[in-house]
């Protein structure tokens, strides 16, 4: 069984060296991405047309290959105020930035249900443990932790006169409330494929319709961090009612692009260089990833904050379907 | 929530009020162009029939969409003494598919209007908002190219302002007071309580005709 607090190992250490020396040795270098780093400061990051493509801050894995395309990557517009700040190691200050983004989770397996059943807010404590360890993962890739982040997701049902005829409605009707967009609300009908983008009034709106009401909302919390372009969000799902149902989600964003498609190779590389470094770390569960088809949602190629509710509502169901698999099983 | 008066005007002194607008708001018009669908929920869903208004602004280059729930007025022996409707009103922007969103929770098209004109926004005491419009019927589903005036020759007059449960007493006050302003083309009321035209609508008219609005009414 893994440790709280465990030391970084020797790995990860290569890997903090070498993304220091990429820094410092940035553009000098013959990689591709390095050539890429070498443009005018004032051209990179502005347009998803010739995007830039700053280096990875670690050195591939080993066992990288190309047909590594089980999971899926996004990307999403940038707050600006972040580039401002000169948070980014590997970007200059002052660009307009883009983003690219991945959304994960790590369902838990039956061993850990068993156990937590027996304890009260087991699930949580279970999820915590997990967290900080996905947490000190993150940091011993030289993540920087930027504070905390929460998202909201809640399930609403129709209020019926006669619940006999409780098919003719939307089967998941989904609500999102999103910390990058805090004036803004999400509802998703997955199975009728649409997203909605709104002002967040219009929950009230719904509340004085009295015709669907909350069922149930799944919290998502823990912590933001930045990692050269890349920010990463990893956080535990907090079920408001129940400690059943438990799970990390790991959200990823690759800052200067905005392009699904511009974006797609880079994300598969952060994402095997994320696989390489959590499998040494024993953790019980899994990452794994569901990629919505956007083009569905009538959603574009230029990523967007309703690409990341579509996302949300399908790492959800994804979630869901692994407790009741686990569920099913023990039955 | 919001305030609210209305009242109707004679299409052929529209030009003079929109002068007397322009002179007591200092700010220029903004044309109107509005689809508004309103939809009520269908026989099973929800325990009382909801009603929602999905506001289409085709003035834009772009078509933006809002959302807009009215709710009940506000009730009591108060409230029956201001000569202003205080009314619960909440609403939302939303992006383009809102219409097939609530379709597809079960609202059905209960009506759709094409109102065309100009809004006034000025600020006062409170936020004030005039709008006038021609209220237009669609002959064929969302034809609104199509679209023919329901009252032919009268055009409707609006004037809300946001409110809150704090300060609409500060806000009655300051659309109470605008109002005067108006009274000589055209008298405004509660919705719902229709007063008709006035009579001195001619003559204030053919005033602010001759004179660009300088005299005083």
């Amino acid at each position: 069984m893994h440790k709280q607090s465990r030391s970084i190992d020797d790995d990860s250490l290569l890997n903090t060296k070498t993304f220091a020396r990429m820094v410092k040795d940035k553009g000098r270098g013959n990689s591709r991405s390095e050539k890429m780093s070498q443009a005018p400061r004032e051209t990179r990051g502005r347009t998803t047309r010739s995007p830039r493509i700053s280096p990875l801050p670690f050195q591939l894995p080993k066992a990288y290959g190309e047909g590594k395309k089980y999971w899926g990557y996004s990307a999403t517009a940038k707050r600006k105020e972040k580039k401002k700040k000169g948070e980014s190691l590997l970007c200059p200050p002052s660009t307009v930035t883009f983003s690219g983004g991945l959304s994960a989770l790590q369902s838990l397996p039956e061993e850990v249900d068993d156990n937590a059943s027996e304890m009260p807010n087991a699930g949580s404590t279970v999820n915590s443990q997990i967290l900080n360890e996905v947490s000190q993962c993150v940091e011993s890739i030289n993540g920087v932790k930027e504070g905390r982040w929460k998202a909201t997701l809640t399930f609403y049902k129709p209020m019926l006169r006669d619940q006999a005829l409780s098919a003719e409605f939307p089967r998941e009707f989904i609500g999102i409330s999103l910390p990058e967009q805090p004036n803004k609300y999400y509802f998703v009908l997955r199975f009728n494929k649409i997203v909605l983008e709104s002002d967040s009034s219009i929950q009230l709106i719904m509340e004085k319709l009295q015709s669907y009401k909350s069922r149930v909302a799944l919290n998502f919390e823990g912590f933001q961090y930045q990692l050269g372009d890349f920010q990463l969000r990893v956080g535990k799902v907090v079920p408001s009612h129940s400690e059943n149902l438990r799970g990390i989600v790991m959200e990823v964003e690759y800052l200067p692009i905005s392009s699904l498609e511009k974006s797609k190779q880079i994300m598969e590389e952060f994402f095997d260089i994320w696989q390489d470094a959590i499998s040494k770390r024993s953790l019980p569960g899994h990452f794994i990833h569901i990629e919505p088809n956007f083009s569905d949602y009538g959603l574009a190629d230029h990523y967007t904050s309703q690409h990341t509710a579509v996302q949300y509502t399908h790492v959800t169901s994804q979630l869901i379907a692994s407790v009741q698999a686990v569920q099913t099983g023990r039955n | 929530m919001e305030c609210v008066v209305q009242g109707i005007i004679e299409t052929q002194y529209v030009e003079a009020l929109e002068i007397l607008l322009q002179g007591l708001c200092g700010v220029n018009r903004e044309r109107l162009r509005v689809h508004e669908i309103c939809l009520k929920s269908g026989p099973n869903l929800g325990f009382v029939t909801s009603e929602v208004r999905l506001l289409c602004d085709l003035e834009q280059s772009e078509p933006t969409w809002t959302v807009k729930h009215v709710g009940g007025a506000m009730r009591g022996a108060g409230a029956e003494q201001i000569s202003v409707l205080v009314r619960s009103m909440v609403e939302s922007k939303a992006s383009k598919n809102v219409l097939r969103l609530f379709y597809s929770l079960g609202y059905k098209l209960d009506h759709e209007l094409l109102r065309v004109g100009f809004t006034f926004h000025f600020k006062r005491a409170a936020q004030i908002t005039v709008t006038v419009s021609s209220v237009n019927k669609m002959l064929k589903l969302h034809a609104t190219d199509e679209a023919v005036p329901v009252t032919p020759g009268i055009q409707m007059v609006e004037v809300t302002a946001p409110a809150t449960s704090e300060n609409y007493n500060e806000v009655v006050a300051s659309v109470s007071s605008f109002c005067e302003y108006l009274a000589p083309l055209l008298h405004l009321s509660k919705p719902g309580v229709s007063t008709g035209v006035v009579p001195t609508a001619a003559a204030a008219a053919a005033s602010l005709m001759s004179d660009g609005g300088g005299t005083t009414l």
